[in-house]
């Protein structure tokens, strides 16, 4: 918790949906928090989703 | 060598994780409850070794390179930081936020990687390297997707006085929303 640091967050899996670590986007609330956080959740998801698959993760 | 020297020695070395300062013989017996002689035998071979250095000026003991290069090797052998290197770093260009990767490591959240969108700002970004999970959101993100006896665990063993009741809500953090209500409602268990 940082005063004036705002910050979202996903998870990245492996094989057989193993955690594997998690990914963060930060910068100052009125970056992470405006007009822009739908479009910055989906990006980072979509990153950590294609890292995911990097390592192994598979929907299937 | 034996084994009591060797936990001390790391009891020693664990210090510094929790104090960026450096730290003088009289802290170091005084945090870890052991006479001064015996620290300041086992800081002296530290130091021969460079796990510890010594700033002449005050006398005091810091993190040495040996402690970086090792870390560093640790960081190269990763493989999620090899292989989401290359996207954190797309990612903090695209957007122009900093993106970091971070393992879950013995109940906290150990930053692995660092990405900027400018170069020229990342010592002023250096954070952790071990942040609580509770208060950040990629810990948030990590508990959410825990073992259920590994985040029981956790909860357990989280220091209420350090995690006030209102941090979860105060921080300043979203929760991504597919991970919040199952973050919420496990972590209330």
């Amino acid at each position: 918790m940082i005063p004036g640091l705002a910050a979202l967050g996903a998870p990245v899996f492996g094989r057989n949906r193993t955690l594997m670590g998690a990914m963060s986007l930060s910068e100052t609330p009125v970056k992470v928090l405006g007009k822009r956080l739908d479009r910055l959740s989906y990006e980072l998801v979509r990153t950590a989703a294609d890292i995911s698959r990097e390592m192994g993760y598979s929907v299937a | 060598m034996n084994i009591q020297s060797v936990r001390r020695a790391t009891d020693i070395i664990s210090l510094f994780c929790r104090s960026p300062q450096p730290l003088g013989i009289t802290e170091i017996a005084t945090a870890l409850k052991l006479n001064k002689g015996t620290v300041w035998g086992l800081v002296t071979t530290l130091e021969q070794q460079r796990f510890l250095q010594q700033d002449p000026s005050t006398r005091k003991y810091g993190v040495g390179p040996k402690l970086f290069e090792l870390g560093m090797v640790y960081v190269g052998s990763l493989d999620i930081n090899a292989k989401a290197a290359r996207p954190a770093q797309a990612l903090a260009a695209r957007t122009g936020l900093n993106a970091r990767i971070g393992i879950w490591d013995n109940g906290s959240v150990l930053i692995t990687f660092l990405a900027v969108p400018r170069s020229e700002d990342y010592l002023s970004h250096q954070l952790g390297p071990r942040v609580p999970a509770y208060c950040s959101a990629i810990g948030k993100a990590l508990l959410a997707y825990l073992e259920p006896a590994e985040l029981k665990n956790y909860v357990r063993n989280l220091d209420t006085r350090a995690a006030p009741s209102q941090a979860a809500s105060s921080c300043g953090s979203i929760w991504l929303r597919p991970a919040s209500a199952v973050t919420r409602s496990r972590a209330r268990r």
